[in-house]
């Protein structure tokens, strides 16, 4: 039995943990009483911060009510927060779940449900309110249909006949002496597992522990995959007890090799509970579906801040490219064209070449980014970095040349718009602007 | 009574600061979470107990849709009035 705690001993931990006297603890423990008490007298609820809320009771019979605060609540349920609800099959019934268990012992009687007969129609006729809405507060209306004693006494023990008893801490793994003993070739034999313990049945079957449940705390429910050779594999739910009673089994019936494939049944097979997976497949989800934020999260930070070139701007640079070959290579058809290389009468032969209409130079754009700025650019484009200014000029958006953020789609602006007759006056416009904007920008 | 009238109250009964009184209630809380997890009850002299309750997994039918569902066990905390506290209440109403 659990170890209540006391005044005294609430006293000192409380007296432990700040450091007060225990006097002063003891004061506060009494003020905290009398106020909540007062104010229940005073027919007033009282909400006490990390303990829960006291209300005045309906009746006389229920004085007060208390609803645990939910951090209070969701510290007691920790150990099942894995859990959740499970959808029950239609073919699924309570004394498949309930088959195979031993039976428990005994509650105390202040604890147990009130027990009731099994009724025909147990959606109609069962009912009991139930407990408190943090846990199970998706359901509006249910029916809570309650495992009584006598659902647990009258559990046919025949189905498991020499199925021992499960001792009264499952979580001390030894090996089960006897089982050993009598037939040495047998694996290990336990009556605790752990999550994806193996045993070898010998006639092709293997019995995984997949899920592990505790349904008391004297009793230890295993959820075992077991794998044949020709079936897929199905979750059955055994106790230690039972698997080993499996496996002793089948080890002591050698069988001829033809039938050895054969999957061995056991006479007293456990019912399937059911098919399910508690857990497994929606954590695994859950940690895929994790991941996939982390990287989309991760690759749009790395695309923002220009660590990562989307393939389409590279097409961008292989245009600019382009366009500045064809703007420094203004000269070359007069080099092709030229009287020492060609011949004249080939020259007059050839039709001449209809000049062009000039087609609206396409525009150039490049991307800023935290390795590529304008002067970059420039000097990409232009082959001098001071002609940046004209790619600022040319796009009115961006305001402070030192603060364009990466990923900033600029415009490039042919060499034409803005070159001057000689390189040396285009120097200076560009110094000009660059005055301009140092003024205004303090650059 | 909110949490902080609560809170002041008791301040104001030990003649503490709010703060101090706030550490205090946070420490009861703190016990109280521990003997949760370990189910042990706590019990307050002419006041009532703490008690953690382990329900086991229960089958629950939605009557509307028919549906079954099996619920995870569970451990509720129970208050418990002491049997004075019940007589003033009793008394009172």
């Amino acid at each position: 039995m659990h170890e209540p705690i006391n005044l005294p001993k609430l006293i000192d931990r409380l007296a432990a943990e700040t450091g007060l006297p225990a006097d002063e603890v003891r004061r506060f423990v009494a003020a905290m009483c009398e106020t909540v008490e007062e104010a229940l007298l005073a027919g007033e609820s009282v909400t006490v911060k990390g303990v829960g809320e006291f209300a005045p009771g309906p009746d006389t019979s229920h004085p007060v009510v208390f609803v645990p605060d939910s951090t209070l609540a969701a510290v007691a349920n920790e150990p099942f927060a894995a859990f959740t609800a499970i959808e029950l099959p239609d073919g699924i019934t309570e004394d498949d779940l309930n088959g195979d268990e031993p039976a428990q012992p005994q509650e105390p009687a202040e604890e147990l449900p009130p027990p009731y007969t099994q009724p025909e129609e147990p959606v109609e006729e069962a009912s009991e309110v139930l407990p408190p809405p943090y846990i199970a507060p998706e359901e509006p209306e249910v029916e809570v249909e309650e495992e009584t004693e006598e659902e647990v006494e009258e559990e046919p023990a025949a189905e498991i006949p020499d199925e021992p008893e499960v001792e009264e801490e499952p979580e001390e793994c030894k090996p089960i002496p006897e089982a050993a003993e009598t037939s040495p070739d047998i694996p290990e034999l336990r009556d605790c597992y752990e999550i994806d313990d193996q045993l070898d049945m010998g006639d092709g079957r293997r019995l995984i522990v997949k899920q592990i449940i505790q349904r008391s705390a004297t009793h230890k429910e295993y959820g075992v995959d077991v794998i044949t050779p020709e079936s897929d594999q199905k979750v059955i739910f055994l106790t230690a007890s039972q698997i080993n009673a499996m496996v002793a089994e089948s080890w002591k019936m050698p069988q001829p090799p033809a039938q050895r494939r054969k999957p061995q049944v056991p006479p007293q097979e456990p019912k399937v509970v059911y098919v399910s997976q508690r857990g497994g497949h929606g954590l695994w989800l859950c940690l895929g579906l994790l991941a996939g934020i982390a990287l989309g999260l991760a690759g749009g930070y790395m695309l923002g801040a220009g660590l990562i070139q989307l393939p389409s701007r590279t097409v961008e640079c292989s245009i600019a490219d382009t366009v500045r070959t064809e703007i420094v290579a203004v000269p070359a058809p007069v080099a092709v064209a030229a009287p020492d290389t060609v011949k004249p009468d080939t020259v007059a032969s050839q039709p001449a070449p209809e000049p062009k209409a000039a087609p609206a130079p396409e525009p150039v754009y490049d991307t800023v980014s935290s390795t590529r700025y304008l002067t970059t650019m420039a000097r990409d484009h232009y082959g001098k970095k001071s002609y940046w200014v004209f790619i600022y000029q040319a796009n009115p958006q961006l305001r402070n040349p030192n603060a364009i953020s990466p990923g900033t789609r600029v415009e490039i602006p042919p060499r034409s718009s803005f070159a001057e007759a000689t390189d040396s006056a285009t120097d200076a416009k560009a110094q000009r602007l660059l005055n301009e904007l140092s003024k205004r920008y303090k650059l | 009574m909110d949490a902080k009238s609560f809170n002041t109250k008791v301040a104001r009964s030990l003649d503490i600061s709010a703060r101090q009184a706030a550490e205090l209630i946070d420490a009861f809380a703190g016990v109280l979470r521990e003997s949760a997890r370990t189910l042990d009850p706590v019990a307050l002299p002419s006041f009532g107990s703490f008690t953690p309750v382990k329900r086991d997994e229960t089958v629950v039918t939605d009557r509307v849709t028919g549906q079954r569902l099996l619920l995870p066990p569970q451990i509720t905390i129970e208050f418990n009035a002491a049997s004075m506290l019940r007589k003033k209440i009793n008394r009172h109403a």
